[in-house]
C-alpha cells in the first residue's frame, strides 16, 4: 500500500493543480466579460432608440446624454394620436404576414417538387432561383418600376406584395429543399402505400417533419419583408406606405428631424420583429445549419 | 390467371440492373420466399411488385389485370418494406391505425384488428409511444404490424425479421406461417437467411444478380439444386469445392485438391471444364471403409459446433476448410486430430464455374 496521502510531492502537485484550475477559471471569466461588452457595444444604437423612445425631446438631445431619467410616454401617445400612423402599422403587418405565408405556401410545393420529381437541369434552376437576388434592388428598380407603372400596379396591395413574394421564394425554396431532402422518400412511398393522396402525403405527412424549416424560411423572410423599404418607397405610394419607408420620409421634415418621433416609431417597429424571433429562437438556430443537422426521426 | 405475374420485367438504372428479363408466376394462397444474397434484386422485385416502383420493361398482371402503371393502393397489396418509415408525428398506434382510418373503417372495428395484430407481435405495451421512443427492433415489429394488420389477398414483406433477436424471429416465424394460413392469401416473402425459406416456403424463388435462377419447393432445392446459389440453403451452407472434370478413359470424374470425385457424365461437361462441387455437411461420413478410396481424404478437426440437435465439425483439409456433420457419431472429436473422411458422391451436385448452373451429379458407387 502507497500511502498517497503523505506523500509530500503529491500534495505539492495538487495545489498545483488548483492553481492552474483558478487561472483558467479566470481566465474564462475575462473571456465573458469581453463577449459581453463588445455585444453592449454594438447593441447601444439600438439601446438608445429604445430610451429615446421614453424621452422628451430635450433629454434625447441632452449632451452628455442622459443615461438616468424619469421615462415618459409622451412620444408615444403623440404617435397614437396621429391617423397616419395607423395607416403604416397596418401596412407593415399586413404586407408582411400575407407576402410571408403566400411566399412560404408556394416555395413548400415549389421546393418539395424539386425535392422528389428530379429532372433534368433541376440544380440549375435552382442555382437561377436564387440569382434572382444576386441583381442589386438598385439594377431593378428602374425596370421593374417601369413595369409597374405599365400595369397599373404601383401604389397597390398586390403589387407590394407580388414583389415581396417574388423576392422571398428563392431563398425559402433553397432552405426548404434542404430539409426536404433530408426527409426520407421511404415517408412519401409508405404514404402512397397506405392510400395517402400526394396532397394529402405533403401536408400530413411531410410537412410535419420540416417544420424547423418553415419556420426558419418564414422568419428570414418576415425579416426581410418587415425591413424591405427602398421598393416600397418607389413601387408603392401613401396607401401602402410602411414603417421603415415612413421613418425615410419621416427623417425630413421643415422643422429639422423630430427624433422623439423617429425613436417611438423605431421602438414600434423593432418590437414584434424581435419578440417573434425570441420567440421562434431555438427553431431558427435549427434553421441556420440549414437541415444539415436534424435531430434523428 | 389468378394471383400476380411478372412477363419479362426488367428495371434498369442508368449503369445498373435491379432486374433482368423476369419472367414468373405466383400463384394465389402460396407463401413464395424469394431468397437470394444481397443485391440480388429481392427489394427490387417487392418494390415493382407492390408498385412504389415502375419496371422499365415488361408487364406485371394481376389476377389477369395489367396493374405495370396502376398506383400500390389500386393493385390493394399489403407492404412491409425493407428500409420501413414510420411517420414519427404519429403515436404507434396510429401509425398502425391510419392505414385502416383512410379506408373508412369503423373506429370500433380499427382498435379490435390494431389489438389483434399488437398482440401478435407482443407491442401491446407501446402502442401509446412515440416511434423515437422505440428501440430499433421494436419499430421494425410496428412496421409488420402496420403491414399485417390490413386485410388483403396479396401480403409483401421484405426481408421483414431481419436484424430480431432469435426467440422474436423464430416465433415470428411460426405466427407468419399461421398467419398466411389463416388469411389463404398470397405472401411473398424476401430474405437472405438460409433458413427461413425451409421454414415458411411454399414455394421458394432463388435470386442471384438480378435475375430468377431457379425456383421450386423447399426439399427440391435443398437436395438437388440446379444453380450453385441455391447450395447456400440450409444451416450449414454447403461446402463448395473448386475442381477440373478429368476424363480418364471411359471414367469422368473432377479432379479438387482434396481428392477426386467421380461423375455421372452429362452433355454439358468438358474434359478441363472448370466446375465448383458443392458438398453438404451431412454428406461426409467418418470411415475407413477403403472401398470409398477414390473419394477418401485426411482431414484435421478444427473446431467442434455443438449445436443441441446436432454437432458441426468444423474441418480442414489440404488448406481447404470444410463444415461437416456427422449425424451417427455422438460422440465429440478431439481438437487436432487427423480423421479419415469420406464422401457420400450420390448426392454430389456439379457445378459450372462461371455461370452456376448444375452440370452433372456426383455418381453413385463410392458411399461410406
Amino acid at each position: 500500500m502507497i500511502p498517497v496521502t503523505l506523500d509530500p510531492s503529491r500534495d505539492e502537485e495538487s495545489q498545483a493543480n488548483m492553481r492552474a484550475v483558478k487561472r483558467s477559471r479566470i481566465r474564462e471569466r475575462i473571456k465573458d466579460l469581453s463577449v459581453w461588452v463588445i455585444a453592449v457595444l454594438f447593441f447601444l444604437p439600438e439601446l438608445w432608440i429604445f430610451l429615446s423612445a421614453f424621452k422628451t425631446p430635450q433629454q434625447i438631445l441632452a449632451v452628455p446624454p442622459r443615461w438616468i431619467f424619469r421615462p415618459t410616454l409622451q412620444g408615444l401617445t403623440a404617435m397614437a394620436k396621429e391617423g397616419a400612423f395607423w395607416t403604416y402599422v397596418f401596412n407593415s403587418f399586413f404586407i408582411t404576414f400575407t407576402a410571408v405565408f403566400v411566399a412560404v405556401g408556394i416555395s413548400f410545393l415549389a421546393a418539395y417538387g424539386l425535392s422528389r420529381f428530379r429532372f433534368r437541369g433541376g440544380d440549375f434552376l435552382m442555382f437561377v432561383l436564387l440569382s434572382i437576388r444576386m441583381v442589386p434592388g438598385s439594377a431593378s428598380i428602374l425596370p421593374l418600376f417601369l413595369m409597374y407603372t405599365a400595369l397599373g400596379w404601383t401604389n397597390t396591395y398586390a403589387g407590394i406584395i407580388a414583389f415581396d413574394v417574388m423576392f422571398s421564394i428563392p431563398f425559402a425554396i433553397w432552405i426548404l429543399k434542404g430539409y426536404l431532402d433530408g426527409v426520407s422518400q421511404r415517408f412519401d412511398e409508405a404514404a402512397q402505400v397506405d392510400g395517402f393522396s400526394r396532397w394529402r402525403t405533403m401536408f400530413r405527412i411531410i410537412l410535419p417533419q420540416i417544420l424547423p424549416g418553415i419556420v426558419a424560411a418564414v422568419i428570414f423572410n418576415m425579416i426581410f419583408v418587415w425591413n424591405e423599404s427602398l421598393f416600397n418607397a418607389i413601387l408603392g405610394g401613401n396607401t401602402v406606405q410602411t414603417i421603415p419607408v415612413a421613418l425615410q420620409s419621416g427623417l425630413n421634415t421643415i422643422n429639422g428631424i423630430n427624433w422623439q418621433y423617429i425613436a417611438s416609431l423605431s421602438f414600434v417597429y423593432t418590437v414584434p420583429l424581435m419578440a417573434t424571433i425570441y420567440f421562434f429562437q431555438k427553431y431558427l438556430l435549427v434553421g441556420m445549419t440549414f437541415g444539415t443537422v436534424r435531430g434523428e426521426i | 390467371m389468378e394471383g400476380i405475374s411478372l412477363q419479362s420485367v426488367s428495371k434498369r438504372w442508368r449503369h445498373t440492373f435491379g432486374l433482368r428479363d423476369m419472367t414468373i408466376d405466383l400463384y394465389p394462397s402460396q407463401f413464395v420466399v424469394l431468397y437470394g444474397p444481397r443485391g440480388s434484386g429481392k427489394s427490387v422485385f417487392c418494390r415493382l411488385v407492390v408498385g412504389v416502383d415502375q419496371p422499365t420493361e415488361g408487364t406485371i398482371m394481376m389476377n389477369g389485370v395489367d396493374v405495370t402503371h396502376m398506383s400500390p393502393i389500386q393493385r390493394g397489396i399489403a407492404y412491409v418494406p425493407q428500409t420501413f418509415a414510420l411517420y414519427p408525428q404519429f403515436s404507434v398506434y396510429d401509425n398502425i391505425a391510419y392505414p385502416l382510418a383512410i379506408q373508412g373503417e369503423k373506429k370500433s372495428e380499427i382498435r379490435g384488428r390494431v389489438e389483434q395484430i399488437a398482440a401478435t407481435l407482443g407491442i401491446t405495451n407501446i402502442l401509446n409511444k412515440q416511434p423515437d421512443q422505440l428501440s430499433g427492433g421494436q419499430k421494425q415489429r410496428v412496421a409488420i404490424a402496420k403491414g399485417l394488420v390490413l386485410n388483403r389477398r396479396v401480403y409483401v414483406l421484405d426481408d421483414p425479421l431481419v436484424g430480431l433477436d432469435y426467440k422474436i424471429r423464430e416465433r415470428l416465424v411460426e405466427e407468419l406461417r399461421n398467419l398466411q394460413e389463416s388469411l389463404d392469401a398470397l405472401f411473398v416473402y424476401a430474405t437472405s437467411d438460409p433458413l427461413e425459406p425451409l421454414l415458411l416456403a411454399d414455394h421458394v424463388v432463388v435470386l442471384d444478380q438480378g435475375r430468377l435462377v431457379e425456383q421450386g419447393s423447399p426439399g427440391s432445392l435443398y437436395y438437388t439444386p440446379n444453380h450453385v446459389g441455391t447450395t447456400t440453403l440450409g444451416y450449414p451452407a454447403a461446402n463448395i469445392i473448386p475442381g477440373r472434370v478429368n476424363r480418364d478413359g471411359d471414367r469422368w470424374h473432377v479432379r479438387t485438391a482434396i481428392c477426386d470425385i467421380p461423375i455421372g457424365v452429362t452433355a454439358e461437361v468438358a474434359p478441363d471444364q472448370e466446375v465448383v462441387v458443392a458438398i453438404r455437411a451431412e454428406h461426409f461420413l467418418l470411415g475407413d471403409d477403403q472401398s470409398a478410396a477414390a473419394s477418401l481424404f485426411e482431414a484435421t478437426v478444427e473446431l467442434e459446433e455443438d449445436i443441441g440437435s446436432e454437432r458441426i465439425v468444423h474441418l480442414r483439409a489440404k488448406g481447404q476448410a470444410l463444415q461437416a456433420g456427422f449425424a451417427d457419431h455422438k460422440t465429440s472429436l478431439p481438437l487436432g486430430q487427423t480423421l479419415a473422411v469420406a464422401i457420400k458422391t450420390s448426392a454430389m451436385r456439379i457445378f459450372d464455374q462461371h455461370n452456376g448452373r448444375c452440370v452433372a451429379t456426383g455418381a453413385a458407387g463410392i458411399e461410406g
